[in-house]
């Protein structure tokens, strides 16, 4: 059960549209993670993911009217909106520079021999670049459903569409990627170097 | 079951969904039957393996602290009241601009080596810019004196006094170009697809007080 002290997204949206900035930094700090990961995973470029987490909530300011919760809750409308901005982008630019290895350096600290992170690192480096050279429609429900963690229901409310929709898409985008790392991925496994 | 059975269950199998305890019984067994889905199982295992490596790399993951600071001075500036319109004032109003333009015209007439100021309510001078620093542990770096004609920051609420500022912080924004009309700016529309830079001032509590376009405005 919830505690009674902490607000719901929905309520934390009222008390923003009363004008309270608290509000709307408590609703900020909960929800940016998720929707800057989302971005990043899905375009692979951290200042698109800037972008369109700014964008995000900018719209959330400017027109909070825009959120309808009798089609879902906040987070799915949020999502939804980044969706849209990610995918906009996407398809304008084209091609995205992939994250330097800078950034892997800084989201995958050393922890274990030099031989044993390199390994780690080149492995979700790997599965991170199989994951952007995904078709959109099949990168997505991959990167909601196994990155993201949704459930195949939360997915279809963020991607307005049926759950079967979700499940073989999934299937689908899956399949694509075993069969890109395959040869990769087993020789990771092998050195255990992705516990 | 056959191979087509098997297949439809391969991705929540592989995924520690939840599945019925017998049809995952069957599927494991066919597994274990069938060398070639038994294969399939055993890519898909690893490829699970590989994307949660992957999700717990990023899961610290945050947008970084001046896309919060670019929001909050945005939410300040939507809560200033607009401005009243009422009908029929076009009329008073068309007369007392045409008055205001002959006088403006005038005015220009005798003091044309004159340098027009920018109209702001209030100013404050700039510190060099702290990007991606949140507001909080560092020493005081802005010290309010009003009136200058450089480096002009506009206060984010209607009547804020900036003169009282004793302390704060200035972080660096990039706003989308769209954001410019909700500071009463005029954009041109080919600008609007431009993320344009600005700093934002932060007062000790944190909160947005005023921003500071890298432009003048005249310049959008």
């Amino acid at each position: 059960m919830r505690a009674l002290t902490t607000p719901s997204d929905e309520e934390l949206l009222r008390g923003m549209r009363g004008g309270d900035e608290q509000a709307f930094v408590v609703l900020y700090r909960r929800r940016q993670g998720e929707i800057y990961r989302y971005t990043l995973h899905m375009s692979g470029s951290t200042a698109l993911a800037e972008e369109v987490t700014q964008e995000v909530f900018m719209a959330l300011i400017r027109d909070p009217q825009q959120f309808d919760p009798a089609r879902g809750p906040l987070l799915a409308y949020l999502y939804g909106v980044a969706r849209h901005q990610v995918l906009r982008r996407i398809e304008r630019d084209r091609t995205y520079v992939p994250l330097e290895t800078e950034d892997l350096d800084r989201v995958l600290p050393a922890k274990g021999s030099v031989a044993e992170d390199l390994l780690r690192r080149e492995a979700v480096d790997t599965v991170r670049r199989a994951v952007l050279s995904l078709p959109a429609n099949y990168r997505e429900v991959v990167v909601l459903c196994d990155l993201q963690e949704m459930t195949y229901e939360q997915a279809a409310g963020v991607l307005e569409c049926a759950v079967g929709t979700v499940r073989s898409r999934l299937h689908r985008g899956r399949a694509l990627l075993a069969a890109k790392l395959r040869p990769r991925l087993q020789a990771a496994v092998a050195v255990r170097c992705l516990a | 079951m056959n191979c087509v059975d098997f297949e439809s269950l391969i991705t929540d199998l592989a995924r520690d969904e939840a599945l019925a305890t017998g049809p995952r019984e069957a599927a494991l067994a066919h597994a274990q039957a069938c060398a070639r889905c038994g294969a399939r199982l055993a890519d898909e295992q690893t490829l699970t393996t590989g994307l949660r490596a992957l999700s717990l790399a990023y899961q610290d993951e945050q947008a970084p602290w001046n896309v919060e600071a670019a929001l909050r001075a945005t939410f300040a500036q939507a809560q200033r009241p607009a401005p009243v319109r009422r009908r029929h004032l076009w009329i008073p109003a068309t007369i007392a601009a045409a008055a205001l333009l002959a006088a403006g015209a005038g005015y220009r007439m005798t003091h044309r080596s004159r340098v027009a100021e920018r109209p702001v309510i209030a100013a404050v001078p700039a510190e060099p810019a702290v990007a991606g620093e949140p507001p909080v542990g560092g020493e005081p770096v802005l010290a309010a004196r009003a009136s200058q004609s450089d480096g002009l920051f506009f206060p984010l609420l209607y009547g804020d006094d900036l003169s009282g500022l004793e302390a704060g912080r200035v972080v660096r924004v990039r706003l989308p170009g769209t954001a410019l009309a909700s500071f009463g700016v005029p954009v041109s529309e080919e600008r609007r697809a431009e993320r344009v830079e600005a700093e934002v001032l932060l007062g000790e509590d944190g909160l947005a007080r005023a921003i500071r376009f890298d432009r003048a405005v005249d310049e959008y």
